[in-house]
């Protein structure tokens, strides 16, 4: 998972250094505070993203062949 | 009690404040910090850490100390304690730009295993001091509890800058380009800003996700920031708030890569292998040995200073030999690195420190009374000064006597060891330079310690004249 957020947090950042300048204010945290929040950003991307594919598997394991029995 | 009692370098936390009273080290706890002092003292944190090792002991102080803190309070301009909080006195400070790459990197850990620990048992740490760590022997303990407080889900890491700044920076300046951060860190003292560095990285060391996430784009994005709105960016934070697991994923991260750093510069240094390559025959070894075996087991002393330690062979005799604890002193980052894994390997109370003798660190930081300089924290039982006083006397130019001065001066008794100009070690540092000590000579030494102090005993240890004077002041 940690690798997950960074990964994330690489592209985002790749994204950002192309786009226009960030709103933020000039004060010693400023950078740290920014990358933090590529990190939430990212983390809720994810969460966002597992719970679609969570559902989606839901759905297609009620639409699909049936499993094995169980032995009464 | 009174106002002159608060250390000069406690000011910045309104949480509180720490005394220095007749030897003992209290601090008070403000009503801004009450309710998190309480809460975490309550669940245990504090007492856990403690004996873990990681975290100072704490004791509360009773009510009739608390009633003279509240003067001491006023004194010192802070709001009235609610509680006061006695710590045990460590026995030498010693700061960020005095350790070398193995303490910092030791010191880093601590802080990070300290704040996991703190965070998984719902606590996080309000700031990344490297000031807030200080050393016993080589062990690291963390001295500031009021950095404690309970964590707030969603919250930033509010410290991850500071860390950067005082431990991950200097740590990676020497171990991708190679520079030591001593010289660099106290002379900024709250570390190495993030954009510096960035700037220094060569484009291969870009290239990693670890330097892009707490190097690189956070010095990008600071730049970005300039004159930007900054109620903007609170709005921002606020709406995203940081998981917990992605707030602890950061700690875990810089944990782990931390602990795999080491110096970019593992090759020789001038005094590193000075041990093996020294030009004394074993049993002039043994005669030195011997001597300063005798001297410390005369005195015991508490406190020895070693000027010159290299890689502790002496500062281990002395232990050995009935000392309590050695701080060592050396410039030589190889011969550092090397005393310090001798002190850990062996867990000696000797702790092994970064110290130019011509330059030693100055009273600086706020009022230059923040950060206490070489002088200021002198106290030492007893001084060894081993192959050291020709390094002053010949290769600063520094004369004899001033030399003799500043050696007895810095503790009551001692050894001093004197080079003569035929031993080869000298004739090197003559060979490629002119000759301008006329005054460098074991009769000039020998009346310089005697204006100083008394001549206990001398001997000579080696077949090129060096020899060996024990000394004690009136």
């Amino acid at each position: 998972m940690p690798f997950r957020l960074f990964a994330a947090a690489y592209a985002a950042g790749c994204v950002l250094l192309m786009a226009g300048p960030a709103a933020a204010y000039v004060d010693p945290g400023t950078g740290s505070m920014v990358v933090q929040m590529l990190v939430a950003g990212a983390a809720a991307g994810f969460t966002t993203i597992g719970l679609c594919w969570s559902r989606l598997k839901a759905w297609l394991r009620r639409d699909g062949p049936a499993g094995p029995q169980k032995p009464d | 009690m009174t106002g002159s009692t608060r250390l000069a370098g406690s000011f910045r936390d309104p949480s509180g404040s720490v005394h220095d009273v007749g030897g003992r080290i209290l601090r008070t706890v403000t009503d801004h910090a009450a309710a998190e002092y309480e809460a975490l003292r309550d669940q245990g944190l504090y007492r856990r850490l403690a004996e873990h090792g990681w975290l100072v002991d704490a004791a509360e102080v009773g009510l009739p100390a608390l009633g003279a803190a509240q003067g001491l309070a006023e004194a010192a301009e802070e709001a009235a304690p609610r509680y006061l909080i006695e710590h045990p006195r460590v026995p030498h400070l010693s700061f960020p730009y005095e350790w070398s790459f193995p303490l910092l990197r030791r010191a880093a850990l601590l802080h990070l295993d300290l704040h996991l620990a703190a965070f998984d048992a719902g606590a996080t740490l309000s700031d990344a001091s490297a000031y807030n760590v200080q050393f016993r022997g080589p062990r690291p303990v963390f001295i500031d509890l009021l950095s404690l407080r309970r964590y707030r889900e969603g919250e930033y890491w509010t410290g991850h800058r500071q860390f950067c700044e005082q431990f991950l920076n200097p740590l990676l300046l020497r171990a991708l380009i190679g520079v030591a951060h001593n010289a660099w860190f106290r002379g900024a003292l709250e570390g190495i800003p993030t954009a510096a560095l960035a700037r220094l990285l060569p484009l291969r060391r870009r290239l990693s996700l670890n330097i892009l996430v707490d190097v690189v784009l956070p010095a990008r994005m600071q730049r970005r920031a300039l004159g930007d709105d900054a109620t903007a960016l609170a709005r921002s934070v606020a709406r995203r708030p940081l998981p917990r697991a992605a707030y602890r994923a950061m700690l875990a991260r810089l944990r782990n890569w931390i602990d795999r750093l080491s110096p970019a510069d593992t090759g020789r240094t001038v005094w590193g292998d000075y041990s093996e390559t020294h030009g004394y025959a074993d049993d002039e070894v043994e005669a030195k040995r011997r001597f300063v075996g005798a001297f410390i087991a005369g005195l015991r002393p508490e406190t020895v200073w070693d000027l010159g330690c290299n890689t502790g062979d002496y500062a281990e005799l002395a232990l050995a030999s009935g000392a309590r604890r050695v701080i060592g002193y050396d410039a030589d980052q190889g011969a550092l690195e090397r005393a310090f894994a001798r002190a850990e390997a062996r867990s000696l109370d000797f702790l092994p420190l970064y110290m130019d003798a011509a330059n030693p660190s100055p009273d600086q930081g706020w009022r230059q009374a923040e950060r206490a300089g070489f002088a200021a924290r002198a106290g030492a039982d007893a001084v060894i000064a081993l192959a050291f006083a020709h390094h002053l006397a010949i290769g600063r130019n520094v004369p004899l006597p001033q030399v003799v001065r500043w050696l007895t001066g810095l503790a009551p008794a001692g050894v001093i060891e004197f080079v003569e100009k035929t031993d080869p070690t000298v004739r090197r540092m003559l060979a490629l330079r002119e000759d301008i000590f006329p005054g460098y000579t074991a009769e000039a030494f020998e009346a310089a310690l005697s204006r100083e102090a008394r001549i206990v005993r001398a001997e000579t240890v080696s077949a090129s004249g060096r020899r060996l004077y024990q000394f004690e002041r009136g």
